[in-house]
Parts: C-alpha cells; structure tokens; sequence
C-alpha cells in the first residue's frame, strides 16, 4: 500500500514540476495560436477553443520572417563549417598526442569562456569595419567561430578519447599513413561524435546574439535571433504574433533536440563526468 | 660492430630532420596548428586590441583613428563613477540569486529523475527543453508571462493572494531583477538538471544498498553517499553556469535594456552600453577589462574546489 | 523519419548559404533609407508616394526604405557611421543630428542647397538647426509645436472642460483617471528613451524653463524647470499608465482607453486611424502652458564618406521633396504646416485634418527643445533626462535633488 502511495506521489510531483517547467514553453506554443481580439483578456486562457494560425500567416506577411531564418541558416552552416574544420584536427591531436601545452588545454577553455563578449566585440567591431564584413553574415560566422571552437575542440577531444588507439595502431602497422589512419579508422568511428558536437555548435550559432546584433545593421541581413528581439520597440505589441514569430524561430532548434536529445546531453557530460 | 657505428656516423642532418617532420610529434603540431592560428587571429589578438584600448583615450575607435597616448584615465574614471560600483553589485546580486535557483531547481529536478518511472525519457526531455530555447525566444515568452496586466504571472500570484496588486515587472528596480533572474534561472538549470543527472547515475548502486542495510535512512544516506560523491560534478557545474551568468547579455539587453534606473545594468550591460550606446569604447574596454579580471579571480576559486574533476 | 529530417536540414543549410550570397540585381543602385517613420501613418504614405515618383524617373536606382524604431535609431546609425558604412539617405530626429555634423560624418550642403528656393522658401528653422559651424548639412522636414489631442466625449463624461492652465489641466487629467476600469487621462511616456523626455520637456519648457542658459550651460535647478518635472510627475503618478512607450499608449488612445495625448502634428495620423467609436471625440487643443514645446522635428542628410554619384542620386531625391507639390502633400500627410512657408493648402484638403488650425497656431509659438550648448551629446542627454525623470517617479526622490545631480551630470558632461 505504501508503495503504491509512493509511486502516486511520484507520478505526481514529476508531472507537476515539469509542467510548471516546461510550461513557458506551452504558454509561447498556446498564444501564438489566440485570435487576436482574444489576446487581452482576463484571466488568461489555457486553451484557446477559436485557435487559429492567423498569427503566422501575418507574421510572415509583414516582416522578412523567411529571410531571416535563410541569414540563419547559411551561419549556422558557415559557421559549423569552419568551426569543426579546425576543431576536428585539434582535438584529434590533443587526444593522441603528448604535445607540450595540451594539459592546459582545460585552461585555454575555461580563458575563452571567462572572456566577456560584451568586451571582445568591440575590437571585433573595429576590425569588422576595418575590413569592410560589417553588415555581412561573415562577420557574424568570425565573430561565432570565437567561442565555438574552444568548446568543440574540448567536446571532440573527449570523444577521441573514447576511441581506443589500438585501432589506429594496428593501421599503422599495416603500413597506413598517420593521416590515412585520421580518415579511414578513426573519422567512422567518431562520426556519430562529430555530429553530436556539430549540432551543439550550431545551436550556439544559432542562438547568438550579441554580434549579430551589433554587426548587422539592415533588417534584410539579420538573423532569426536579431529579428525576434526586435519586437521590442513597436508601435503595438501583438503577442499572438510576438509568440508565432518566436515559435518558428525556435522550431529548428527544438527538432534538432527531439530527435537528438540523447547525443547532445552525452556530449555535454562526455569528458567532465568520468 | 663497427658497422652500425659507421652507419650512425653517415647519418645526415637533412634526413634526420626529414624523419622528425615525418615524426609523430610534427604531425600533432601540424593538425593543432588552423586551431591555435585561428585562435591567435580571433580571440588573442582582439582581446590584446581591446586591452590596449582601454589605456587609451578613445571614444570611436575605428581603423583609421588615431591612437593617442596611453593613460590610466580610463580605469580612474572607473573607479570613481557610483556606476562602477553599482554594476558590481548588480552583477553579484544577480548571479548569486540565478545560480542559487537554478542549481537547487537542478538539483530537486535531477533527483526526481533518477527514479525509475513510465515515461522517464519524455519527462527528461521536457524539462532540458528550456536549454535549447534561444535566449531572445525566451525573454519574449517571459515578456510576455511577465505583463503587467495580463501576463500569466501576476494573475497566477493574485490570485493565490501573493500580491494585493499587479507588479510592474519590468518598470520597477526590484521586480526587473527578479525578472532577469527568472529568465536565467529558467535558462540555467536544465544544465545542472544534465549534470548532475549523468553524477547520479554514476554512483553505485552499491553504496545505497549497503547503506541501507546498515540501517541508515534516506537522509543519511544524502547527506554521506550522495553529496559527497557529486561534490566535483557540482563544482564544475556551478563554475561553468556562474562564469556563463556573469557574462551574459542577451537576456537582460532585450528584457530590460539594464533599466529601469539602471537597476539591472549589470557589467556586461555597461561594457555594452558605454561602447555602443554612449560610444566611448576606451572607458567600456576598461569596464571590460576589469570583469575580466573579477572572472579570473571567481575561476580560480572554483577550481580549488572542483579539484581534479576538472580536465 | 530522423533521415528525411537531417536531409531537409541540410537542404535547409545550402539554401541558406547560398541565399547568403544573394542580394540586390545586378547593376541596380540601391540607396538606403532606414527610418522610424516607414510604417508611420500619415507620413510614410508620402514617403512612398515620393520613392515611387523618384523610382520612375531614375530606373535602375532602388530605394530601401526600412524600418528602425526610433529609441534605437540613433544608435544604430552611429554605428553606420563608425564603421564606415553610413545608409546612403540620413533620415535623423533633429535632436540628435548635431553629433554627426560635429563629427564631419555630413556632407556640407550649401552648394547643393542654392540649387533650390529652400534657403529662401523655408521656415527659419531650416537655417537656425541646419547650420553648424558656418555650413548647412542638413534639409528639415518637420518643425512643430505639441498640442493637446483629448477624447471630448471622456473629457464632458468627467464634467470637464478644456483647460485654459496647467491646474485645470492636472485636475482634468485626473478625473478622467479611473486606473480600475483601465481608463487613463493621459498617455505620457515612461519608458526611457526619446520620447520619454520629449513629454518631460513639454512640461519643462510650459513652465516656462530651459534645459540650458543664453550662454549653454546647463540650468535644470531654476524654480521654472523644477516646477515643470514637479507638475510631470503630478501627472504621470495621476493620471498615466506607467512603464508604456509610445506605440502603446497612442493605441489605448486609439481605443478610447486613454483619454489625450501630448503630441506633434503626427498624433494627426493616429487619431484618423482609431476606433470607429473614438475617432469622432478627437479633438486637439493648444497646451495650457506658458511655452509650448517643439522646434525641428527630423531631418536629412547626406553622408560624406559615400561615392560623389551617390551623393547625386540622394541629393535629387531630397530636392523633389522640396517643392510646391511635394510641400503641400506633405503638409497634408503630418497634418502640420511643412517647413516651406509660401504654399497653401487647399481647403478641400484641409478639411479632412481636424487638428490642422491647432498645430498651426502651435507651431508658431513653437520653443525648440534642444539643449543649446549640448546639441553634440544629444544622445546622453536625453538618457540623463530619462533616467533622473525615472528616479523621481520610481523611487520617489525629491525633485530639487534629482535636479542637483542632473545639474552635475550635464555639467560633466558637457566638459568632456
């Protein structure tokens, strides 16, 4: 009996703290779908029986919704690009070799991630103007590979890691090429790694906003994250319409997660929980 | 004998700098090398600018503007501005109030999830979800909670009889920094939920069996198995989300701007603000640099704590 | 499932880098035109007329009329500017235009100006706020005055009538305040920003004080000025919902929920566009006051560091917007007299803009808000403003106080 109390009592408190959590998430997902003449009303409603899309057809309609996702797109591709290029090779060195300063490599990471933003984007700025990328997504995509590529370095390493080197050794002695052995035995076996870490990195190209803020100044050329925090300042707030726009925006990323939930919280433990 | 002595002495230097290029050790250098380069390029060669900067006088600094001489202005002013100051405290206030919720949420949440239920993988999922949100998606469903005279918050609050009447969340000092913590917290604590989910599940079962047998009860067992062996783990967690709050921007600029009065202008804020609002980045490089230097310090106290869980 | 998702990604991606590289058409000059007033009623009607007009006649030259809300404006197009990358068309409240000229980011004008009758059509103003250090680098659109738009059926509801002086105008703000059944008597902004002090100088400068002396430096602690914050704060703590910027509160008004407005000529625009059962009660007054706020409300310019074709093709749309025809629509779009004095609007045309006589009358007695000797810190002008009006109505300090320390910080500010 006091089991079965038990597991009620479980059931309970699980549903209802992640339903307090999780609810902001179903608060955005519920108004975006209010029929606008509902929006001010009180108390609020948690389910709205005239749902309707409205909002989003609107949304899309007056504001370059589209492009902005696009200018998203093309810096989370750039960016993951040239962040993992990098990052790939150096953490598959720091896992394999003994080389001189890779110890501190824990402290090289923990120095990029003490490093305000707020102060690295002014020098950042200056030399985005000095070579004319302001107001181009390639002076988001240098800006993001600042931070990316400390922290995938530091992910794929730990994923190297795992990967035992005997498998590597035993190419060697078949007479394969140091380089040939990267590519043909170890790449296979760390892709799933490798996938992990890119889709971490390109929430985090994606969830940027700082340097797109301040490099990017027309509208055509912002990103989805510069695009939503904009909404500040209108005439009118219309929330339904606030909450759609936020909605699309955050689909990508949320797809990425549901499918991936898995890898990405592994990649994030991998290497700071042994 | 005098064979492999006369081979030794034929070798020449040529070849044995080909064979250390060839060498394991030039390899490793050479797959470091786009990261260190890029590093240098992107990270240390600004940080070094913007360090420079901040002992000069500049207001807009552009490629073409001359530099000046180098001056300690900059950090005198600093230190004189009640600004300065206020911005220390604000920044404090609000880290010390996001981490603390967000690891105790973390914390109660993890627990929770360690039982073993239906339905388990689902109830993880949604209550990480909050991570992956982006911030300014976050701070517009808040903005939106936090309405003063509609938002879901006040009405919940009146009505279990919390407040007498609607807060003002975003225009009044003290409920704005409640507000910016309650973004961050919200944002925050699934990392800790992650962490301390994976420290959990790496304690053996073993330990709580032989506890129990001994007769110790659930609390006791907490406060002996549990804790201690999530010590590192929490160590980390807490470094990481303490040097991720301090710097963080996005949510305070879209939700409060820093305001009202100043109230939630934090040392990030005021870097940002004085480069690019009042455009005078030698003073905002300076705010920059010294936040750099609190960071510094907060790390290595950490990291006498996390001791060796840390790399 | 995960496949075709990971596969539409990836299309996803390469759309969007190769969108990246996407842009203008070939061999088409774009000229960028970034501005607050592209969704404005009333003047971005004319502002579109005019691009339309200017596109005709100069096929292959676009005009990029976008969006920036006002409170950032400035900042943005200081950052343009800073990192050499100026829009094309200069679009700036007159407030914060002297930052730039200082800072020989404009094109002197004077040249280009003799072109057109402007210098000897337009209102002083234009020569007055345009000039700085002996060269004209700017072309007004807009000088004004604010007046008073109020809800008449909510004013005779509250058995009021039109204030004839600021107590009758506190009281009757304040009896149309009902904060229960969400009704309001007046809309003043207290979010920080532009607009926040423009409403805090309206009561400043209606009682009768300056922001700075003859000489420019800084006077907030006269009786006048004090007493001006003192009656703003009377009336925002009374009478106004708090925390609103100004899309909001011109809404409510739009809807019968808050019942006047301190505006320019623009508030025109909105009033035509609110409720079917509100339009008809608007009417606008003259400020009871002993000055009446106003002066240059925006201008153009043009930006030095752009390609001499550029500054061609920018310049002959700002001269189209200086003729008779031009004048007189836009006239008729702000609901306010335009800058050239020697047009007159047809009554047909008059008829439809209720509040055209007031903002006349209103712009004639108009005392420009802009702080004389600090026109080149505009921008942190208007924070300090905003934040020390901030201090007096949140944290409830006393006004000579607040006054003392904005007195300190202007006058810091204005020796660096």
């Amino acid at each position: 009996m006091k089991r079965i109390l038990g597991r009620v009592a479980l059931y309970a408190t699980v549903i209802v703290v992640v339903g307090l959590l999780f609810f902001p998430v179903y608060w955005m997902f519920n108004t975006s779908l209010a029929p606008q003449d509902q929006l001010y009303v009180y108390p609020p409603k948690l389910v709205h029986p005239n749902a309707t899309l409205a909002a989003y057809a609107k949304i899309f309609r007056e504001r370059p919704i589209a492009r902005w996702m696009l200018n998203s797109f093309a810096v989370v591709a750039l960016t993951c690009l040239c962040a993992l290029a990098v990052s790939v090779l150096a953490g598959y060195s720091l896992s394999r070799f003994r080389v001189r300063g890779s110890g501190s490599l824990g402290y090289l990471l923990l120095v990029s991630r003490m490093l305000p933003t707020t102060l690295l984007v002014i020098p950042l700025f200056v030399f985005m103007s000095g070579l004319k990328l302001t107001n181009t997504l390639w002076s988001v995509v240098i800006a993001n590979v600042t931070f990316i590529m400390p922290f995938a370095t530091w992910m794929l390493k730990g994923y190297f890691d795992s990967i035992p080197r005997e498998l590597e050794e035993a190419a060697y002695i078949d007479g394969t090429s140091r380089l040939g052995a990267l590519i043909k035995v170890t790449m296979p076996l760390a892709a799933p790694g490798v996938a992990a870490t890119t889709l971490y990195s390109a929430i985090l190209a994606w969830d940027e906003y700082l340097f797109a803020r301040t490099f990017l100044t027309t509208n055509s050329v912002w990103t989805i994250s510069v695009g939503l925090g904009s909404f500040r300042g209108e005439y009118i707030t219309y929330w339904n319409e606030v909450m759609a726009a936020s909605l699309v925006g955050t689909l990508p990323i949320i797809v990425i997660f549901l499918l991936l939930e898995k890898q990405l919280v592994g990649g994030l433990t991998a290497g700071a929980v042994k | 004998m005098s064979t492999s002595v006369h081979a030794r002495a034929q070798v020449s230097p040529a070849s044995a700098w080909a064979r250390l290029l060839r060498g394991p050790t030039a390899f490793a250098y050479l797959l470091l090398a786009p990261a260190v380069l890029t590093f240098a390029i992107v990270v240390l060669y600004p940080v070094v600018t913007a360090i420079d900067i901040s002992f000069r006088k500049v207001d807009i600094y552009t490629p073409t503007t001359p530099r000046g001489p180098l001056t300690l202005a900059n950090y005198l002013r600093l230190f004189e501005t009640t600004g300065f100051w206020q911005a220390v405290r604000v920044s404090v206030t609000y880290v010390v109030l996001s981490i603390t919720f967000a690891l105790l949420i973390g914390f109660a949440t993890a627990l929770l999830l360690n039982s073993r239920f239906r339905g388990r993988t689902l109830a993880r999922m949604l209550a990480v979800m909050p991570w992956a949100i982006p911030p300014v998606v976050a701070v517009n469903i808040w903005w939106w909670i936090l309405d003063p005279s509609f938002g879901m918050l006040n009405w919940v609050l009146l009505q279990i009889g919390v407040i007498t009447k609607p807060v003002n969340w975003i225009a009044s000092p003290g409920p704005a920094m409640a507000a910016i913590s309650m973004v961050t917290i919200w944002k925050g604590y699934p990392f800790f939920v992650v962490m301390l989910l994976a420290g959990l599940q790496a304690i053996p079962q073993d330990l709580y069996d032989a506890s129990a047998v001994d007769g110790a009860g659930r609390v006791a067992a907490f406060r002996h198995i549990t804790l201690p062996a999530l010590r590192g783990v929490l160590s980390l967690a807490t470094l990481l989300s303490v040097l991720w709050v301090f710097r963080e921007f996005t949510i305070i600029w879209v939700l409060t701007g820093g305001g009202p009065i100043r109230a939630t202008e934090t040392l990030a804020i005021m870097t940002y603000r004085e480069a690019f609002a009042n455009f005078r980045m030698g003073f905002a490089a300076a705010i920059g640099a010294v936040t750099l230097i609190f960071s510094t310090i907060a790390s290595i106290f950490f990291i006498r704590q996390a001791g060796k869980e840390f790399y | 499932m995960k496949k075709i998702v990971i596969r539409v990604l990836v299309m996803l991606l390469v759309t969007g880098m190769l969108a990246a590289q996407g842009g203008a058409a070939p061999r088409e000059i774009v000229l960028r035109f970034p501005s607050w007033q592209q969704d404005e009623p009333g003047v971005s009607g004319w502002w579109k007329e005019q691009i339309t007009a200017y596109e005709r006649t100069y096929q292959g030259v676009r005009i990029e009329f976008t969006k920036v809300p006002l409170a950032e404006h400035t900042d943005k197009l200081i950052a343009q500017f800073a990192a050499g990358q100026p829009p094309q068309i200069v679009h700036i409240p007159a407030q914060t235009f002297f930052p730039f000229a200082d800072r020989g980011w404009l094109e002197p004008l004077d040249r280009l100006l003799d072109e057109t009758d402007v210098k000897k059509t337009y209102h002083a103003l234009q020569a007055k706020e345009c000039t700085w250090k002996g060269s004209s680098f700017c072309v007004l659109m807009l000088n004004y005055g604010y007046a008073w738009v109020y809800n008449e059926k909510l004013l005779k509801a509250a058995g009021k009538s039109v204030p004839r002086n600021v107590n009758e105008y506190i009281d009757a703000v304040k009896t149309m305040t009902d904060p229960k059944n969400g009704q309001y008597g007046i809309g003043i902004v207290t979010l920080p920003g532009f607009n926040m002090a423009a409403h805090i100088a309206a009561f400043v400068y209606g009682a009768g004080g300056r922001w700075t002396d003859e000489r420019g430096n800084p006077s907030v602690t006269t009786p006048e000025v004090i007493q001006g914050f003192k009656w703003w704060k009377e009336v925002v703590l009374g009478a106004t919902p708090i925390g609103q910027e100004s899309g909001r509160l011109r809404q409510l008004v739009m809807e019968g929920r808050v019942a006047s407005y301190n505006d320019g000529p623009w508030m025109q625009g909105f009033a035509l566009r609110a409720n079917p059962d509100v339009r008809p009660h608007l009417r606008a007054a003259p400020l009871p006051f002993k000055a009446t706020m106003g002066g240059p409300s925006n201008v153009v310019a043009i930006p030095k560091s752009i390609s001499e074709d550029e500054k061609r093709l920018v310049w002959d749309f700002i001269k189209s917007s200086t003729v008779k025809d031009a004048q007189v629509r836009y006239s008729v779009a702000v609901g306010a007299p335009a800058p050239r004095q020697d047009i007159t609007i047809p009554a047909d045309m008059r008829k439809d803009l209720p509040f055209f006589d007031v903002y006349v009358e209103a712009a004639k007695r108009a005392v420009s808000w802009i702080p004389f000797g600090l026109e080149t810190k505009a921008n942190e002008f208007i924070r300090l403003v905003a934040e020390h009006g901030q201090r007096i109505i949140v944290r409830n300090e006393p006004v000579e106080r607040v006054m003392q320390d904005l007195q300190r910080e202007l006058e810091a500010l204005k020796r660096q």
